[in-house]
């Protein structure tokens, strides 16, 4: 009988080891869940960019940066790209609808960890982050301004002119007004418009200079927002401590948020779609969340503006003579597609950039965890959605759980310095 | 990051199961050197695979080199299709990846890309003249 107890306690004990990994100082964990947590930190470095050959260049972050905050670059002299991505809100907003210089139909994206994205903006319609660069500008709603406009500030702005020439050559003589308007762009379904009418006057080889130097203007903001980085949250600090057995930094996230990590990636499901180290699978899904006044078709939309557009990664201007665009956007029409779909959005600071989805239909954090619990009010299901979406019914003490474990995806300490305007726009200059 | 390969028979079509385990990466085998093949006597076609250069990973994009034969002779010049599926999700891939005849009875499939974790059906349709068939491999990543 006591041989037999003592086996038994013996068995208890393995199966105890066996299910609990041997290196986790975490006893909340499954061996199954630290293998996954293992995967989801670090974040590795900024994947590489060959479309963009300035994207690591520090003295192109720092033009990049100057340009980013200028608020001459807009129609109407008072936006910049800050006016909405505010360092102090988690590169968004607050707002429910992005609103520059007029209303915007979408909520406006966080840029923490944009470089790491493979498609750009809720639908995807850009593939690079530099030409994602170039859409705000000639938005009537956003910066409101145009590509010629845009080239004469570089132009006559003694700053970043040299700082644009000491990377990219020599810019035109834009002088000449005959030949370079002040204000021209190409206006989609618009030809009267007069920015239309004075692009259409111009040659086509000036036309060409225009568009390079509205493109490095693109790539240098990109090289900027590839330095917006978040890697090291109480979450990362406890995947080290998991990898080391160290307990002290397996204290950087509460038992609930524990608790949390196992709802997130078990019965919650959430890993299905924010999956990886920032916490998407970086593509399209309905996950259902119900839409105002209008149908936003989403993806299929995307795609096929894309495929249109001038600047993607198959046209003349991606410096990897289209390698990236064969393999990424050459491929993607042909898959499969439903309306309704939008980007998997990053879960890195999440609990900074409420309110939440692409019309930020949602306000609150607890809101949207409350929202995948029950789908109320879901939107209906389309001819292929996601059958894994179901209703999870969370306790209260479980949706407080997985509240505590997205909080702990909060790490805010980027260099201040790449949170403002730099003195100058030249890495060299003495005056930063 | 191919961890063991396992072969059975699905509902009459030549099956096999790829556990792509993702987190191991140092004790594993070089998959590219690894051919996943089907089962033998399920049908006329018999497919063999494996990831080119780099191994399978979830969520990046691979090519594939794929043999196949039909009535046990390397096929030449055929119809050939790349599916995947998630039954579990009720959907499949976002990206179509063209397949390449490389000549005797060699094809490439460019860019394949298997978004999410979990049960992948890969499904390779062939055809020459009236012969079709779909010859499908289980991938969990
Ligand atoms: C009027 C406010 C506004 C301004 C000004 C603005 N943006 Fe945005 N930004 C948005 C909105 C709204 C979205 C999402 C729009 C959509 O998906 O259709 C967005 C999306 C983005 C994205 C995509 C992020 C992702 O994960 O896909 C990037 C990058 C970005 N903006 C950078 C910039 C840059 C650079 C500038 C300046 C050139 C700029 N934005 C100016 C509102 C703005
Ligand atoms: C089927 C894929 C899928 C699953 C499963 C899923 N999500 Fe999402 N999630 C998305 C998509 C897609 C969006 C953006 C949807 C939109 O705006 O239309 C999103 C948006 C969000 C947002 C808003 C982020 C922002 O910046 O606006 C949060 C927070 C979120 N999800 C958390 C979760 C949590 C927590 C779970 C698990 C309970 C979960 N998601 C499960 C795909 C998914």
């Amino acid at each position: 009988m006591r041989t037999l107890i003592s086996f038994s306690v013996l068995l208890v004990v393995a199966l105890w080891f066996v299910t609990r990994s041997p290196t986790a100082p975490s006893h909340l964990l499954t061996g199954q869940e630290v293998a996954i947590a293992l995967e989801l930190s670090p974040l590795p470095p900024v994947p590489p960019s060959p479309t963009n050959r300035v994207a690591d260049d520090p003295a192109a972050a720092r033009l990049g940066q100057a340009l980013f905050f200028d608020e001459r670059l807009s129609g109407t002299g008072d936006v910049s790209c800050a006016t909405c991505h505010d360092p102090a809100r988690g590169w968004g907003d607050g707002r429910r609808l992005a609103k520059a210089i007029a209303h915007h139909p979408r909520h406006t994206l966080t840029l923490w960890n944009v470089a790491y994205n493979r498609w750009f903006f809720w639908a995807g319609r850009k593939d690079t982050l530099w030409s994602q660069a170039l859409a705000p500008f000639e938005d009537p709603r956003e910066h409101g301004t145009s590509r010629l406009a845009v080239a004469h500030v570089v132009h006559d702005d003694d700053d970043l002119r040299s700082a644009y020439e000491e990377l990219f050559g020599a810019l035109p003589d834009l002088a000449d007004g005959a030949r370079f308007p002040a204000d021209a762009r190409p206006v989609a379904g618009d030809e009267e418009h007069p920015h239309a009418r004075a692009w259409a006057a111009m040659e086509e080889r000036d036309q060409a200079l225009i568009d390079d130097v509205f493109v490095n203007v693109g790539k240098s903001i990109a090289a900027y927002q590839r330095r917006i980085v978040s890697r090291r949250a109480p979450f990362d600090v406890f995947v080290e401590g998991l990898a080391a057995r160290d307990r002290d930094k397996v204290a950087a996230l509460s038992e609930s948020a524990q608790r949390g990590f196992s709802l997130f990636v078990g019965k919650a499901q959430c890993l299905v779609c924010h999956d990886g180290p920032n916490f998407t699978d970086l593509e399209f899904h309905a996950n259902r969340v119900p839409t105002g006044e209008g149908s936003d078709p989403g993806r299929p939309l995307g795609i096929s503006r894309l495929l249109e557009d001038p600047f993607n990664s198959l046209s003349r201007h991606a410096d990897d003579g289209g390698e990236e665009g064969r393999r990424k956007l050459a491929l993607a029409p042909m898959g499969w597609r439903t309306p309704g779909e939008f980007k998997t959005p990053t879960l890195r600071n999440v609990a900074r950039t409420a309110p939440y989805m692409h019309e930020g239909q949602i306000a609150t954090l607890r809101a949207v965890v409350e929202f995948y619990s029950t789908l109320e009010n879901a939107a209906a299901p389309g001819e292929h959605t996601e059958t894994i979406l179901v209703p999870l019914h969370l306790s209260e003490a479980e949706v407080d759980d997985l509240l505590a474990f997205l909080a702990s995806l909060t790490d805010e300490t980027l260099d201040a310095d790449l949170r403002r305007a730099p003195a100058s726009a030249r890495l060299t200059s003495q005056s930063n | 990051m191919l961890n063991s390969v396992r072969r059975w028979t699905v509902s009459g079509l030549a099956a096999a199961i790829v556990m792509v385990l993702g987190a191991c990466a140092d004790d594993a085998l070089a998959p590219s050197e690894q051919w996943v093949t089907s089962a033998a006597g399920e049908g006329r076609f018999s497919v063999a695979w494996r990831s080119t250069g780099m191994p399978l990973a979830r969520n990046e994009s691979r090519d594939l080199d794929v043999a196949v034969d039909l009535d046990g002779e390397p096929a030449a010049g055929l119809d050939v299709a790349v599916r995947g599926w998630m039954p579990d999700h009720g959907h499949g891939m976002v990206r179509t990846p063209p397949v390449r005849d490389m000549g005797a009875g060699r094809y490439r499939v460019e860019g394949l890309l298997l978004h999410m974790r979990g049960r992948w059906d890969l499904h390779f349709d062939l055809r020459a003249g009236d012969v079709a068939e779909t010859v499908s491999f289980v991938v969990d990543l």
